[in-house]
């Protein structure tokens, strides 16, 4: 064979690999599983200022009717248990959303 | 069947996804444009059905983590494409020391393994083989410009590189593809 023609059997055979095309087999179902949830930037704000105004009114309800001394020391447990609380309700989000 | 006229452009799709996160639109995005990347793949990887669509799913997340950065001056297929090349390079890196792969078996095609096979399929089976010594880059090169029937420059776009490159890629491909098929009985 000469380079010509062996140039261009080599072309033909390369071409010939062109497959059919191909049928879905349910592929894009698999792909669409796979996508990261939906982000929902507004239902999340709002999760949040629900979060804090319902944290915020039990820390003035339990830190209200106590003596003004006292009211520190307890006003900053009532802060720490917030701050967990306010964790929890957004790790539980987070994973839900 | 929807007719032409009522089935959504590529662009239109593209928009509804990143505007609304249309999923549906971007289910109707991977329809289209499936068959073209998960044969890519398939002669990328040697007939390698299920890496090759498993590097496809790969390619489509890609894509749309990414689509913001699409910015349609190439074609959408052509995008698709370059992510599905850098999966299939990356996972080549990965995969540098394993075995190469082998080409799907002959008798699966054939129907029955005692049936004598025509000399297509054999002369298929041989390119298969000859293909998967080739460096990715080559393979890549010669499987855009040959079987996808894409130009050198759009080849070259796709591979983000020279297209003196790009073509030294092809004809040291084909150079070595001609040897290998040569030295087969």
């Amino acid at each position: 064979m000469n380079g010509h023609e062996d140039e261009a059997w080599l072309d033909s055979m390369l071409q010939r690999r062109l497959p059919p095309e191909l049928p879905e087999d349910g592929f894009p179902l698999q792909v669409l599983d796979r996508l990261p949830p939906r982000e929902r930037p507004w239902l999340r704000a709002f999760l949040l200022c629900v979060t804090w105004v319902v944290g915020l009114a039990a820390l003035l309800l339990l830190s209200g009717d106590t003596a003004v001394g006292a009211a520190a020391a307890e006003t900053g447990n009532h802060v720490v248990a917030f701050s967990l609380g306010a964790a929890l309700v957004w790790y539980v989000a987070d994973r839900l959303l | 069947m929807s007719s032409p006229v009522d089935s959504p452009s590529d662009t239109e799709l593209i928009t509804r996804v990143l505007l609304r996160d249309d999923r549906r639109a971007f289910g109707v995005l991977v329809s289209r444009h499936q068959s073209a990347v998960r044969g890519l793949l398939r002669r990328l990887t040697g007939g390698d059905l299920a890496q090759a669509d498993d590097l496809a799913q790969e390619t489509f997340l890609r894509a749309y983590r990414g689509l913001g950065g699409y910015r349609g001056g190439a074609k959408f297929s052509s995008w698709l494409y370059r992510i599905a090349c850098n999966v299939f390079f990356s996972r080549d890196r990965g995969s540098r020391l394993a075995a190469a792969p082998e080409p799907p078996l002959l008798e699966a095609e054939a129907g029955a393994s005692d049936v004598s096979l025509p000399d297509a399929l054999l002369e298929r089976y041989d390119l298969e083989r000859a293909l998967a010594s080739l460096k990715p880059r080559e393979r890549a090169a010669l499987v855009l410009t040959y079987a996808n029937e894409l130009t050198h420059e759009e080849a070259a776009v796709i591979l983000d590189c020279p297209l003196g490159t790009l073509k030294t890629h092809v004809a040291r491909a084909k150079e070595k593809l001609r040897r290998q098929l040569e030295e087969v009985p």
